[in-house]
């Protein structure tokens, strides 16, 4: 897991996984269609990469194409920041 | 097999290739062998329509098996093929040749190298175009069977493709794109789940094939389970709002009226299985909606393909560029309102595209209204005191649970009235519900014994299979077998040796299970549909609703051809006189009296023996051609084989109207329009419904019509019935009064009679594929026997025969031309048997006579 993943995991468990136990959130966990992030979680998660990474998400990034496991958040912040 | 040359020349074979291909093998054959059985149990009990149990279900089975076998690249193509080949087996060649010039035109539009905004504005005037064939106003040359499929597939799929090209990146996939757009089981659902297009790419193959196929199966399994329940529901549960009278049947009507859902759930779990089989890993559709703990849960969990299409289409959109402007709730209002409307709108126009109609109702409204307000209320309250989510420490607390428990009985209880508001027709028939006149301790049992059943199954339920359990574990074989043990027991308990030590009550059971047919309510909803023009119906109504998008609009009534005209009083409407039209694809044609007969003389010729034949559609003959009504069959065979001695010659006129009720027949004996033909016998033909007048009278009362008879208006006065109440409320204060209405109506058509000597027949012949309740036939009955007029009882003419071959159409259920002849059958010998009725008698030698003129 890299630090984008380590970063995003920790938000994501200290946001809305109180308590659980992280080596259950996995590179591959299904977020979305897991149930975990629901659609207001989405949104505070993509404003969350936007602040902190300094990215622009669009509304039409937000759905599992591009959320749904830690890789793919990674995956998607890689693309939008600068070489 | 992969082969290689080794340095001796000699060809070495890859073992482990070998090994997987035999491995795969072996695993298909698992797959194929619950396949063979789902498929067994499918037919068995007549799954959902003959269309997906006998066509789709061979070719989607048999089509999986071969397409895992195909190298990668052509599954996707073979599954397009398979699909396509669905459609021609359904539609036929040609309709699905203009199937595909329609979706070629729409996706080569879509694909044009011009501006997304010029191709959307395209799209939708297509959109438009298409609406205006669908509503009637342009005529087209396809079938109107195809306008529920392409409705489906090409009004809302395509919304979700719209929206995927405004951010498309790269070239088209079009074996993706096609597999997409035709999925296979479309043709059997045109009530289909919306698959999100990105979702349908991205869970291709993305895990073992083997594993994604037992899933399939297992959802399959679940599906059906699901559509076994709703049958159960459905056929021994479920009341009309007329029927709601204590607290105990308002109970149950709200449980019934949610349970319904049962269908839609299952024919999706259905689907999304049989997609499983062509390696599309679709998730769930639906996850334990019943067990929903607030109402921002309940919508997560119900039709979750749709939440995530409002979600991705509509409520981020509008979300996520009002947070940044104006804070969570302007944003979380504004964009829960858009969704809400969105849905609502949505849901009328795929209700247009499927039935022809849109769905504007009051009740409509409310539901999506208060729905959307409880769901912005449930989404304020999740954000300021936050969510608790599955895996986290506080869902393993036994505060929690409880809390989990308490919240969801909340959630079912109102959603249990508002989903009974949302499929009343008015919103006087959903407040009617509400006003019972008594409520006891089984009602209390009743609302106790569900809310346990909520509570717990709520608060155990997450730890048991939290949220995204199935994308975890996959099922096995025997994980499936499992959870098919009760429906391969009911398949099972069909057979002739264990049904036959079952107790009777338990083989009725298993034998609604097994059919797929309405239950005695809607049977009778749709032949009252006939007379009262239906409203009852709602998109989880499942049988009748069915029965309804295959009728389309192709199926005018009498009226809306001009075949009819109003009489603007009490009797309504009598046939135009020389009509000359095709009606349900029949030759119709009247004679100068408006019959639907030949042309005779106002008066009968010397030695004629004649007789009237009074009725309503059936008699008239709907669905059947000229000289093919029983009428018309029982005059040429008297006429031909003269097995009476008497009269030179018999004629049989038809008085018979579409939708006339005793008291329209009561009239035109009355009137002296029946006396004026001089008929020796007058046969009132009728099934047990038509024999009833509360609709009759109703339609009067809400019309302002004279009611003529001081009978009638002693009644309606007696309950205070007059013009300007709803419908539903003039039904709750003279349904009751039916039997009276029955027994005075009967009592002055038997008067008549004697005034007008006319000898009158009660004929009663039986509506195939429907039974009457036996009190309302035990009641007629009486009122006959009491009344005194003489009955021919034929109510087991269809004895023998499968009455499925004797109706119109599934939608309609009027005798066809072998129901008619059936009926002419035995009506021509019960007259044998009365040779008093036709004037002569058995023991005289006949002559031959010449049969009356038939148009």
């Amino acid at each position: 897991m890299d630090a984008i993943e380590q970063n995003v995991k920790s938000f994501i468990i200290d946001s809305f996984l109180p308590g659980a136990d992280p080596s259950q959130l996995t590179e591959e966990t299904p977020l979305i269609t897991g149930g975990i992030l629901d659609s207001l979680a989405t949104v505070q998660l993509s404003i969350y990469l936007e602040q902190h990474f300094h990215i622009e998400i669009g509304a039409h990034e937000t759905g599992p194409d591009n959320l749904n496991t830690l890789a793919q958040i990674a995956a998607l912040v890689r693309s939008k920041r600068p070489a | 097999m992969n082969a290689s040359t080794t340095p001796s020349g000699l060809r070495a074979i890859d073992l482990t290739d070998v090994s997987r291909r035999w491995g795969d093998v072996r695993s298909m054959v698992v797959i194929a062998a619950q396949l063979s059985v789902l498929m067994l149990v499918i037919q068995a009990l007549n799954i959902e329509n003959p269309v997906f149990h006998d066509r789709v279900i061979p070719l989607a089975f048999g089509g999986a098996v071969v397409h895992h076998f195909l190298p990668k690249a052509w599954r996707a193509w073979c599954f397009v093929a398979l699909s396509i080949t669905g459609f021609a087996l359904v539609f036929g060649v040609t309709q699905v040749a203009w199937f595909l010039v329609l979706a070629a035109a729409m996706l080569a539009w879509l694909h044009l190298p011009i501006a997304f905004g010029l191709r959307f504005a395209g799209w939708v005037a297509m959109v438009a175009v298409l609406g205006f064939a669908r509503a009637g106003t342009i005529p087209v040359p396809w079938s109107g069977a195809l306008w529920p499929v392409f409705g489906s597939i090409f009004m809302l799929r395509a919304i979700v493709y719209v929206y995927e090209l405004r951010y498309q990146k790269g070239p088209v996939d079009w074996k993706m794109t096609l597999s997409w757009f035709f999925m296979l089981p479309s043709v059997s659902f045109p009530f289909f789940p919306i698959v999100d297009f990105g979702m349908f790419r991205r869970t291709y193959y993305d895990k073992p094939a083997f594993a994604i196929y037992q899933t399939g199966v297992h959802w399959m399994v679940r599906g059906l389970t699901h559509l076994v329940l709703y049958r159960l529901v459905y056929q021994h549960l479920t009341l009309g709002t007329g029927e709601v009278d204590t607290g105990r049947e308002l109970v149950q009507y709200l449980l019934a009226n949610f349970a319904l859902y049962l269908r839609v759930s299952g024919q999706f779990h259905l689907i999304v299985g049989l997609l499983h089989l062509f390696g599309f890993r679709l998730p769930e559709t639906h996850r334990f909606f019943y067990l929903a703990a607030s109402f921002p849960d309940f919508w997560r969990r119900i039709n979750i393909y749709w939440k995530d299409f409002m979600q991705k289409v509509f409520f981020m959109p509008v979300y996520m560029p009002l947070v940044k402007k104006h804070g969570d709730t302007v944003a979380l209002v504004v964009a829960t309102a858009v969704t809400i409307f969105a849905t609502w709108f949505l849901h009328s126009y795929q209700w247009f595209w499927l039935l022809g109609r849109w769905l504007f109702t009051v009740t409509d409204v409310l539901f999506w209204v208060i729905l959307g307000v409880l769901l912005v209320a449930g989404s304020l309250r999740e954000r300021k005191r936050g969510r608790v989510r599955p895996g986290t420490a506080e869902t393993r607390t036994l505060r929690h649970q409880v809390r989990l428990g308490v919240q969801a009985i909340g959630v079912f209880t109102i959603m249990c009235v508002i989903w009974a508001f949302w499929n009343s027709p008015t919103l006087g028939d959903a407040l009617a519900l509400f006003a019972i006149k008594s409520w006891d301790w089984t009602a209390t049992a009743m609302v106790l014994v569900t809310w346990m059943l909520v509570g717990v199954g709520a608060g155990v339920g997450e730890r048991i299979r939290p949220p995204g359990h199935e994308d975890v574990v996959p099922p096995t074989a025997w994980g499936t077998l499992r959870t098919a043990a009760p429906l391969l027991a009911v398949w099972g308990m069909g057979f002739g040796v264990v049904n036959e030590r079952l107790h009777g009550d338990v083989r009725g059971v298993l034998r609604d299970l097994q059919v797929a047919a309405l239950n005695r309510r809607d049977a009778n909803e749709l032949q009252r549909g006939y007379y009262e023009e239906l409203t009852g119906v709602n998109r989880f109504n499942g049988e009748l609703w069915n029965v309804y998008v295959a009728k389309g609009n192709d199926w005018p009534r009498l009226q809306e051809l001009g075949g009819t005209q109003s009489t603007r009083d009490l009797l309504r409407v009598q046939l135009k006189p020389y009509l000359g039209i095709m009606f349900h694809g029949h030759p119709f044609r009247t004679n100068r009296f408006g019959m639907r007969d030949g042309d005779y003389a106002q008066l009968p010729a010397p030695g004629t023996h004649r007789v009237a034949v009074l009725g309503s559609s059936y008699v008239m003959g709907d669905g059947v051609a000229d000289g093919h009504t029983f009428e018309a069959l029982v005059e040429s065979r008297l006429n031909r084989e003269r097995p009476v001695a008497g009269p030179v010659g018999w004629e049989f006129l038809n008085f018979g109207v579409a939708e006339y009720s005793p008291i329209s027949n009561l009239m035109i004996m009355d009137n002296g329009r029946v006396s004026g033909f001089e008929p020796d016998v007058v046969l009132l033909v009728g099934h047990v419904i038509d024999m009833f007048t509360s609709h009759h009278v109703i339609e009067a009362v809400q019309r302002g019509w004279d009611l003529k008879y001081d009978y009638l208006r002693h009644i309606v006065d007696s309950v205070g019935a007059r013009q300007g109440m709803s419908r539903e409320e003039l039904k709750n204060r003279l349904l009751p009064m039916e039997e009276r209405l029955a027994r005075e109506s009967f009592q002055h058509i038997a008067r008549v009679a004697r005034e007008r000597k006319l000898r009158l027949i009660w004929v009663l012949i039986p509506t195939p594929m429907q039974r009457p309740s036996p009190e309302r036939e035990a009641l007629l009955r009486s009122v006959m026997a009491d009344v005194g007029i003489e009955r021919i009882d034929m109510s087991d003419v269809y004895r023998g025969h499968d009455e499925r071959a004797l109706v119109v159409a599934d939608f309609d259920r009027h005798p066809n031309t072998l129901g008619h002849r059936l009926i002419a059958d035995r009506l021509y010998k019960e007259l044998l048997a009365r040779p008093h009725l036709l004037g002569g008698s058995p023991d005289t030698p006949a002559t031959p006579a010449t049969s009356a003129a038939r148009p």
